[in-house]
C-alpha cells in the first residue's frame, strides 16, 4: 500500500482562500454588540445593563432591526418537513430513537412507520414485538419531520414509499448549514449514482436503483453486488462532498455535479488533498457564478 | 476486553525535563495565547508553567431521561422543564509533575472536577438545551501552579468553540501566598511557590458582566483583609487576561472560515 507523508505546513485561513473582502463582525460570548436599545434581539444575543451582549461565538448578523449572533458550529435544528437521514440507536416500546445530529435524539412511533406492503391498519401488539424485525439498531433510514417538540425533540415519520431503510452506500456527515433547502432532497446525478441531501447534514450517496417501483417500501435492503464503475462514481462523489464541505460551500444538486466534473482529470485518491481540493472547488465556484448570470 | 481509555499510555519510567535543563532563574515564563485546534469544541492552554487541554462534547441527550407518556404527543410539554446538565471531569497526566502521577489519583481529580462545575454552571446559559448534558473532560499535561486556574480558562475557551451559548467567558487566576516573615500574595505562582505557600487561592471571574463565578482557597487563615486584598488583585489578574482570550477565539473564528458559506 503506497502512502504519502508530508511535512507541516502553516495553514491559511479559510476566508483568505476564499478571496472574501467583507470582514464579518466575529464575536465571542460576552462581547457587547451595540448599546443601541432600538435593536430587537434575536438568537446569540441577550440583554445586560442595556446593553445587547452576545452568547455564542460567531458572525453578527442584521436584518433591519433584528440583530443576531450565527454560530459557527451548530447542532441540526429540526423543522416540519425538512427530510433526514438517521441512524437508530435504540428500540423502545412501540418507537425507535434515531441519531440525527441535533441535541436530542428524534423519535421514530410505530404508528408514523408505513408496514410492509403498504397496509393500512391499527399497529398489533404483535407489531410491537416484531419492530426489531423492521429496523434495527445501526440501520440507517431516511424519513421527514412531522413534528418538533417543545424542547426541540423531532418526530419522524415514513409515510411515504421513498423514506424507508437504506441499503449499500456511502454516509457523508457535514455541517447542517451546509445543506441547502430546495424543493426536493433526493436526486439522480447524471454521473450514474443518487444522493439523498438530509436537512441534519448526513448526506447519503447510494447506487442508482435500476427498479423504480418497490412494494416493499424501503424495507428491503439491496444487498446484491455494486459493479465496480458504480463504486467509482461514488467514491468520487463521496471525496467531492467532503472537499466542498471543507471549503465551507452550500451543498446542493448542482454544486455537487459541477464539483464532480471539475474533479474528473485528477485521481479519485488525489481530490482530498489540499491543493488539489482548493482547485477544484475555485473551478466549480467559477461554474456556478457564470451560471448564475 | 474493551479498552481502558482513562489512562494515558506513557512509558514506566519518566523524568522530568528539568533534570536536563540548564539551571535557569525563577523568571516567568513568557505567556503563550491559548491555542484552539480546529476540532469540535476544544482548547489548548498554555499559561507558563501549566498546560491544559480541554474537550467539550454536546450538547447531547441525557442520559437517563424521564420517559413521560405525554412525550408521545407534539407541543407536550416536558414533565419540570429541566435544564441541561453540564459534567466535569478533571484528569493528569501521568507525566505532568515531577513524578509519575498514577490514575485515578483520588480525591484530589474529583474535587477539582467539582470545583470546575460549579464554576462553570453559571456561565453556560444550560436553560437553552432542556433535557440535554454537555461534557467538559480537561486534561492538565503539565503542572505549573495553580491548578484549577488553567483548566478553568481552558473549559471556557472549549464551551466557545463549541458554540455553546454562554453568558461570558471565564477567566481563572491563581494566586498563593509566601509563609511569613513576608506575607505578600503573589499572582499566578510558580509550582516552587505554591508548595512553599502557606495559602492559596483560585479566582473565577466573568469579566465584562463583572461577576464572579468561582472561589476556591485553602490554607492558613490570616487576617480577613489580607483576603480581600488577594481577591481584588485576583480579579486584576482575570481582567488583564480577558483581552488575550477575546482575541484568541475571535482569530480561531476567522481561521474557520466564520463568513456565510457561499
Amino acid at each position: 500500500m503506497a502512502l504519502e507523508m508530508r511535512l507541516p505546513v502553516a495553514r491559511k485561513p479559510l476566508s483568505e482562500s476564499l478571496g472574501r473582502e467583507s470582514k464579518k463582525h466575529l464575536v465571542v460570548p460576552g462581547d457587547t454588540i451595540t448599546t443601541d436599545t432600538g435593536f430587537m434581539r434575536g438568537h446569540g444575543t441577550y440583554m445586560g445593563e442595556e446593553k445587547l451582549i452576545a452568547s455564542v461565538a460567531g458572525s453578527v448578523e442584521r436584518v433591519n432591526k433584528l440583530i443576531c449572533v450565527k454560530a459557527l458550529k451548530t447542532r441540526y435544528n429540526g423543522e416540519v418537513g425538512d427530510i433526514v437521514v438517521g441512524r437508530i440507536t435504540e428500540v423502545q416500546q412501540k418507537r425507535w430513537k434515531v441519531e440525527t445530529n441535533s441535541r436530542l435524539d428524534s423519535v421514530l412511533l410505530l404508528s408514523s412507520m408505513n408496514l410492509p406492503g403498504g397496509e393500512l391498519r391499527r399497529r398489533s401488539a404483535e407489531d410491537e414485538l416484531a419492530m426489531r424485525g423492521f429496523l434495527q439498531e445501526g440501520d440507517l433510514i431516511s424519513a421527514e419531520v412531522q413534528a418538533v417538540f417543545s424542547d426541540g425533540a423531532v418526530s419522524l415519520h415514513t409515510r411515504s414509499l421513498k423514506y424507508g431503510k437504506l441499503g449499500q452506500g456511502v454516509l457523508v456527515q457535514v455541517s447542517p448549514s451546509l445543506v441547502k433547502r430546495q424543493k426536493t432532497h433526493f436526486h439522480d446525478l447524471p454521473c450514474g449514482a443518487s444522493v439523498i441531501l438530509g436537512n441534519n447534514g448526513f448526506i447519503w450517496v447510494y447506487p442508482t436503483p435500476e427498479h423504480k417501483e418497490d412494494d416493499a417500501g424501503g424495507f428491503i435492503a439491496n444487498l446484491e453486488p455494486v459493479s465496480l464503475a458504480d463504486r467509482e462514481v461514488i467514491s468520487r462523489l463521496r471525496n467531492c462532498i467532503v472537499s466542498l464541505a471543507t471549503q465551507r460551500m452550500m451543498l446542493y444538486d448542482t454544486s455537487i455535479l459541477y464539483c464532480y466534473e471539475a474533479s474528473l482529470p485528477h485521481q479519485i485518491k488525489d481530490i482530498l488533498k489540499p491543493e488539489i481540493m482548493e482547485e477544484i472547488v475555485m473551478e466549480t465556484r467559477q461554474r456556478l457564478l457564470e451560471q448564475e448570470g | 476486553m474493551p479498552g481502558d481509555h482513562r489512562r494515558i499510555r506513557g512509558p514506566e519510567e519518566s523524568q522530568p525535563p528539568q533534570l536536563y535543563a540548564a539551571g535557569e532563574g525563577e523568571a516567568p515564563a513568557p505567556r503563550d495565547p491559548a491555542r484552539l485546534r480546529p476540532a469540535k469544541g476544544s482548547a489548548y492552554l498554555e499559561a507558563g508553567g501549566p498546560k491544559v487541554l480541554c474537550a467539550v462534547l454536546g450538547p447531547r441527550q441525557a442520559e437517563g431521561g424521564e420517559r413521560g407518556g405525554c412525550r408521545a404527543r407534539a407541543g407536550c410539554e416536558a414533565p419540570a422543564a429541566l435544564s441541561g446538565r453540564l459534567l466535569c471531569d478533571f484528569r493528569r497526566a501521568p507525566f505532568s509533575g515531577r513524578r509519575r502521577h498514577v490514575a485515578p489519583g483520588g480525591g484530589e481529580e474529583r474535587e477539582l472536577a467539582r470545583a470546575l462545575q460549579e464554576s462553570l454552571e453559571p456561565v453556560g446559559r444550560l436553560g437553552r438545551y432542556p433535557r440535554a448534558q454537555l461534557e467538559v473532560s480537561a486534561l492538565l499535561l503539565g503542572d505549573g501552579g495553580s491548578a484549577l486556574a488553567a483548566p478553568l480558562t481552558a473549559a471556557a475557551l472549549a464551551l466557545a468553540d463549541a458554540c455553546v451559548e454562554m453568558y461570558d467567558l471565564v477567566v481563572g487566576c491563581g494566586l498563593s501566598r509566601a509563609p511569613a516573615p513576608a506575607p505578600a500574595w503573589l499572582l499566578e505562582p510558580t509550582l516552587l511557590e505554591e508548595e512553599r505557600a502557606a495559602a492559596g487561592l483560585t479566582v473565577a471571574l466573568m469579566p465584562v458582566l463583572k461577576q464572579v463565578a468561582g472561589l476556591l482557597g485553602s490554607g492558613e487563615g490570616g487576617p480577613t483583609e489580607s483576603w480581600a486584598e488577594a481577591m481584588r488583585l485576583g480579579f486584576e489578574g482575570c481582567q488583564r487576561l480577558y483581552p488575550v482570550l477575546q482575541q484568541c477565539s475571535v482569530q480561531a473564528a476567522h481561521w474557520r472560515g466564520a463568513s456565510a458559506p457561499l
